[in-house]
């Protein structure tokens, strides 16, 4: 199978929670290796459905499929799936370095590799202090290297820069723009920052309950898709006809 | 009170109940402050305090069938652990919630059954207050097996513990069950404790879980540094603690209490006043 027909197919997803409902029949697939950006106003289900597509969450109908793969196959097995949450659960108070987190929670094969990762995403001098004393940014980008260094080849990103200030989300997406274009690495990031967003992805999915439209970016700008979908116009539904990844 | 001579402290230290007093202690102080690493860090430190003040229904039980209360509180405590999971994972409150109404029930019921019991029980007010002066060749033998058998568990699934306490939510995307590890973290200190309560009593069992991490977490900068010196607290806790109970004739349990929220209180001023940390 070639690298462009390699797909992540969301077919029908619809979710609830209790009776209200977060989204509904949501259809599209993504190719291996595309830069994709998932917007929508608040409430629209972004996080809801990363998280299903992830195998967090378990939608009310409708299947995700990995190159014919289930979440939970991929997450028993194979461990595809990569994270960077919106809210990293961490103590603060919690004496752990950024050198012994990772070494907890990842196997390190060869300490060059790991250095020159650390470097890349610039903590490598960080590497002795606490975990508890890193910055916003700095966590983000240390929960990037975790995901490169179990070479998570889909790696899902929610909200990354919210906490961070301007120079910090620079940094992430020209971080996460080198890990898709030099890596080969699948990354699909929700953010409201619209702007930076439409600069640096080859794909954008807009949601609000439904799926809005989704295309590459310069269709979804000209097309003044993005006014009608923060307008809350739903039930428009269009697939981009420019070539994207 | 006679006078407190060295030749007579040497001479109560070498007494075969306080030495079985020293191992006892001394184990059992090092299990519960590794195992109170993960204590503090899974936020475990209530379902503890439950699990300690659960045992009160087991004594009750215990004696209330005339079975041996050491052997009967390690299943009673298992039971409880198992309780306290399922309903968690059954009910729409917060497990907090749900541990809390266990906590409380569990121990309404002991007080019940525990006013029929008539006249002063001596096997209670043991396991409620701790008794270590009074341990048995069979404690002994639980306590050593049980020590083996967490340090073999902790060697084993305690990375483990700690990954799922640093990823929490998202672990499961590397093939870890959170809710299965946190399960067996939960029989395994229910295990510790129903031992423990013999040694400190019911009460106070929770503070050797909690006060050497806590204490250690003051002052250290690494995970490494922390967990040696969370064995160590406990440790030293333990046999700092029994010295001054035989020395000045005071209650075992408290005493090595005691000397475990001073290591917390003194390592806290380092911290705060001292800007200590190493």
């Amino acid at each position: 199978m070639s690298e462009t027909q390699r797909l992540i197919q969301v077919k029908n997803i619809s979710f609830k929670s209790g009776k209200v409902s977060i989204l509904e029949n949501i259809t599209f697939n993504i190719n291996y290796g595309s830069f994709v950006a998932l917007i929508g106003p608040n409430g629209a289900g972004k996080s809801t459905l990363i998280k299903i597509m992830l195998g967090l969450l378990k939608q009310t109908e409708g299947e995700i499929l990995y190159e014919g793969l289930t979440p939970e196959t991929v997450n028993r097995s194979h461990h595809l799936l990569g994270y960077v949450p919106q809210n990293f659960s961490l103590d603060r108070t919690l004496p752990i370095t950024l050198d012994e987190f990772f070494r907890f929670t990842c196997k390190i094969k060869k300490e060059e590799e790991f250095d020159a990762m650390l470097k890349m995403l610039n903590l490598f001098h960080l590497k002795k202090n606490m975990m508890g004393n890193l910055s916003g940014g700095e966590i983000q980008r240390a929960l990037i290297a975790y995901n490169l260094i179990h070479n998570h080849e889909i790696i899902f990103l929610d909200e990354p820069t919210s906490a961070i200030d301007i120079e910090g989300e620079t940094l992430i997406y020209s971080l996460l723009k080198d890990i898709n274009e030099r890596l080969g690495k699948t990354v699909i990031i929700i953010s409201h920052d619209i702007d930076t967003v439409l600069k640096n992805v080859d794909t954008v999915i807009c949601l609000n309950k439904t799926l809005h439209c989704m295309g590459c970016p310069h269709e979804i700008i000209s097309g003044g898709l993005i006014n009608e979908l923060f307008e809350s116009k739903r039930g428009f539904y269009k697939h981009g006809s420019c070539h994207h990844k | 009170m006679g006078a407190v001579t060295i030749s007579s402290i040497l001479e109560m230290l070498a007494m075969p109940f306080v030495i079985k007093a020293f191992i006892c202690g001394t184990l059992i102080g090092a299990i519960c402050a590794w195992l109170g690493i993960f204590v503090t860090l899974n936020k475990m430190a209530f379902f503890s305090e439950s699990i300690s003040h659960a045992s009160i229904t087991g004594i009750a039980i215990s004696i209330w069938l005339s079975f041996d209360p050491s052997i009967f509180l390690i299943f009673f405590s298992v039971f409880m652990a198992g309780v306290i999971a399922f309903v968690s994972q059954s009910s729409f409150s917060s497990k907090d919630s749900v541990i809390g109404i266990i906590h409380s029930a569990t121990i309404a019921i002991g007080i019940i059954l525990l006013s029929f019991l008539k006249g002063g029980n001596t096997d209670l007010s043991r396991y409620l207050f701790g008794d270590i002066m009074a341990i048995r060749q069979l404690d002994i033998i639980i306590c050593v097996a049980l020590f083996i058998a967490t340090v073999i568990y902790l060697l084993i699934f305690g990375k483990t513990h700690v990954i799922t306490c640093l990823l929490s939510d998202f672990s499961v995307l590397e093939g870890i069950s959170t809710p299965k590890y946190d399960f067996m973290l939960m029989i395994v200190l229910s295990l510790i404790i129903a031992v423990s309560v013999k040694i400190v009593g019911a009460i106070l069992v929770t503070a050797l879980l909690i006060i050497p991490s806590n204490a250690a977490k003051n002052i250290t900068t690494s995970f490494k540094k922390f967990s040696m010196l969370s064995i160590k607290f406990g440790i030293l806790g333990a046999v700092l603690g029994i010295f001054m109970s035989v020395v000045l004739d005071l209650p075992t349990g408290p005493s090595i209490i005691v000397v475990n929220a001073l290591f917390y209180f003194i390592t806290l001023g380092l911290r705060n006043y001292l800007r200590f940390s190493f």
